[in-house]
């Protein structure tokens, strides 16, 4: 059989892109979900634990997030993933929602580290210099500190939205059908394995450079502000 | 004319006798710790209101510690700070302090997310919720003040390290304090920029606002300053005014360190 035989064989004949199509959508609804709670729920725990380091202050706060830092970041995502399917979320049957909340709350755990890397990056000076204007730690915080960590962290931040892009692709794992999983179905009814899953793989490569590019042009316009 | 005699008889009778103006900062007794190391042993003084004065002495005496107190950047170890007769120990909050002591910092610290404008601007539209506009206009009159009118929509960045400094004092300015107080404003400056920097803080020294100052600049010290402090290893060696410090002194250590500096 040609390439082109196996082609239409792959994708055309009884409409099997459809499977790398479904799949692909909810690869992008869960990355894209589990990244806006990675995000917010990460800078939370990054705002808590800086405030924390920097004036005593919450400190139960601390502790919680101090625990689920050390739970999520020490055990496997793929595990992660199953006892939220099966144990935790055990009469939810919306898979996908199981997976945004699983990666989200994955994901949080490493935005929260890099986040507070960036914080801690920024000159003492500054923050001094709120204080020594009337501000209270929050508002320097919100208003002085994280909009320049968030220029020390962008690069960590976009690379860790291409890994959990990637990390979603466990998500067969708990029988959700994702772009993996669909290029696995159709490599399991046309008995080839090359074309459907180079075909994933590619899908993959051209999401990431999507999400590189986009990330370097939000660094460029980030850098400009101080030029 | 017998006003005017009057009221001269009374400034300087108000300045010797140094009881004619209130005091807006009193140490008593202050005591400051990092770790092992003592760097504050028991100060005592008083900052009157109008009036200008300089910390000078060695480094490491505790010049910059002492400041750092007067807005509780530091928290005292031992003694009392007072702003306005309100004892600081007793104070819940520092917003309220801080937003009255205002201070310029060595190393500038400006927000350099922020540009000129919006540095100057974001304590009191924030802090004070004074109109943006309102607020504009008297960074406006503040950059005119130090001469920086045409940086308005600069950024941090882009500026020389005199133009920064002078933009930190537009800054704190900008909350109308009832003191500043200037953390060797001049010593991250290359040197052609000190000048620019002096001639703005003894304008602002013309202008009645109450001032304390840490520095190196000797000469500076004497033109501008009301009362003269000299630290040495964490207490206050004497106090007067400049001509009791810079001339009419005996003391070999202070006699030794303005000969080190004064080259």
């Amino acid at each position: 059989m040609s390439f082109s035989d196996k082609f239409i064989q792959n994708f055309v004949e009884g409409e099997r892109y459809l499977y790398l199509l479904k799949g692909l959508g909810n690869t992008l609804i869960i990355t894209v979900f589990a990244l806006i709670i990675g995000l917010v729920l990460g800078f939370l725990v990054a705002v808590v634990r800086s405030l924390h380091d920097k004036t005593g202050s919450l400190k139960i706060l601390n502790l919680i997030c101090r625990a689920y830092l050390t739970v999520w970041r020490g055990t496997p995502t793929v595990v992660q993933v199953l006892i939220m399917y099966y144990v935790i979320f055990v009469s939810v049957n919306n898979k996908v929602l199981v997976a945004v909340i699983a990666f989200g709350l994955n994901s949080a755990a490493y935005v929260a580290e890099i986040v507070r890397g960036g914080i801690m990056a920024v000159n003492q000076g500054q923050y001094e210099a709120g204080l020594s204007l009337g501000a209270d730690n929050t508002r320097i915080m919100f208003e002085i500190i994280i909009p320049q960590a968030m220029k020390a962290c962008l690069p960590a931040l976009s690379n860790e939205s291409i890994t959990l892009l990637k990390e979603t692709s466990v998500s067969g794992y708990i029988g959700l059908m994702d772009l993996t999983k669909g290029a696995d179905i159709i490599r399991s009814q046309t008995y080839e394995a090359m074309i459907p899953l180079l075909g994933c793989a590619f899908i993959y490569l051209v999401l990431v450079m999507g999400l590189t590019s986009l990330t370097k042009r939000l660094e460029e316009r980030l850098r400009r502000d101080e030029r | 004319m017998e006003e005017k005699t009057l009221s001269i008889d009374n400034m300087n009778g108000g300045s010797e006798a140094g009881t004619g103006r209130k005091p807006v900062i009193t140490v008593n007794e202050l005591v400051k710790s990092f770790g092992n190391l003592e760097i504050l042993k028991g100060i005592h003084m008083e900052i009157e209101e109008g009036s200008v004065v300089s910390i000078i002495g060695p480094s490491g005496s505790g010049k910059s510690t002492l400041l750092r107190c007067l807005n509780a950047l530091e928290t005292p170890d031992g003694g009392e700070i007072e702003y306005r007769g309100q004892k600081l120990s007793l104070m819940k909050d520092m917003t309220f302090l801080r937003s009255n002591v205002g201070m310029v910092f060595q190393h500038f610290n400006l927000f350099p997310h922020m540009n000129v404008l919006k540095n100057i601007t974001w304590a009191p539209v924030k802090l004070k919720k004074i109109s943006k506009k309102e607020a504009e206009a008297d960074a406006m009159r503040l950059l005119r003040q130090v001469g920086l009118e045409d940086k308005v929509h600069a950024y941090p960045a882009q500026l020389s390290g005199g133009q920064q400094q002078r933009v930190a004092i537009a800054r704190a300015l900008a909350m109308k304090p009832d003191v500043l107080l200037l953390d060797e404003p001049t010593s991250a400056l290359d040197p052609e920029m000190i000048g620019e920097v002096l001639n703005v803080i003894k304008d602002l020294a013309g202008t009645g606002i109450t001032m304390a100052i840490v520095t190196h600049e000797m000469h500076f010290a004497r033109e501008v300053s009301d009362t003269v402090f000299f630290m040495d290893s964490g207490v206050i060696m004497e106090s007067g005014s400049p001509e009791d410090i810079f001339e009419n002194n005996d003391n070999p250590k202070i006699m030794s360190f303005l000969r080190k500096v004064d080259t």
